[in-house]
């Protein structure tokens, strides 16, 4: 968890806040998913390769941006919206937004990346009796849309940077 | 875009004021119904982690505290007094014209 108010410089890996959003694109309300662990999210672009005649070196550009997002949800005893949403996100496609960011979302200053995503990979498993029980999640930004407008995923960006 | 960290408490007592306010509009209220249908959810707060329990738009705080607020500011201000008070002295004038 955030270590706000500590004075060391560089941030801890368990640092960055993962969100889904109970609300709408329009209007969002962000809870923290606290029951989640191993966190990954990269974005990767795609190359397309330029080979001008008047050049002797092979120039890139970017192409198509992908982010792949996967956790691990540890299960609680308790009933959890959380899991309840990221269920229904891979039994009925439900989009579900969710939101990772360097620091708290409500600090103004986070950097991260936000996308409505659809789950398609949801683990089960039933082990000898000593470990907790984990979900391994896979999701990826699909064609949300809301009030007639396809949302695309968005880089949440501190305006000062 | 700035967000603000709301407790789940705060939220629902928000929508619930601001939904009853009779002068809220068809876009306020869709936004009034989509926060008190986050704040209808059963989260388990985040305790002890010092994290609010949601994060909302600042601007969307500012609205439902403006509407939270808005049977206070509507109460009979100076001018409509003295408008009562018009109606007053018309009656008044029509009693004088009775005698």
């Amino acid at each position: 968890m955030s270590t706000t108010g500590t004075n060391h410089y560089y941030q801890q890996d368990d640092e960055p806040f993962f969100y889904y959003n109970t609300g709408t694109d329009a209007t969002p309300a962000w809870v923290s998913i606290t029951d989640a662990e191993e966190i990954s999210w990269p974005v990767t672009k795609g190359q397309v390769e330029r080979k001008p005649r008047g050049s002797k070196f092979t120039l890139k550009r970017g192409g198509k941006k992908e982010a792949v997002l996967t956790f691990n949800l540890l299960k609680t005893r308790a009933q959890d919206d959380v899991f309840d949403a990221i269920w229904d996100s891979y039994c009925n496609d439900t989009p579900i937004n969710f939101a990772l960011t360097d620091k708290a979302i409500a600090e103004g200053d986070a950097n991260g990346i936000s996308a409505w995503c659809e789950v398609f990979e949801f683990s089960n498993a039933a082990g000898s009796g000593e470990n907790g029980v984990v979900h391994e999640i896979s999701a990826e930004p699909t064609d949300y849309v809301e009030a007639g407008s396809l949302i695309h995923p968005s880089l949440i960006q501190d305006p000062g940077t | 875009m700035a967000y603000v960290g709301v407790s789940r408490e705060e939220l629902k007592d928000l929508t619930a004021k601001a939904a009853a306010n009779p002068d809220i509009t068809e876009d306020q209220a869709a936004v009034v119904s989509v926060l008190a249908k986050s704040a209808a959810l059963g989260i388990k707060s985040p305790k002890g982690s010092g994290l609010p329990d949601y994060n909302i738009k600042s601007e969307h705080l500012e609205l439902l505290k403006q509407l939270a607020a808005e049977p206070v500011a509507a109460l009979p201000g100076p001018g409509q007094v003295e408008s009562d008070n018009q109606d007053q002295d018309d009656d008044q004038e029509g009693d004088d014209v009775e005698l």
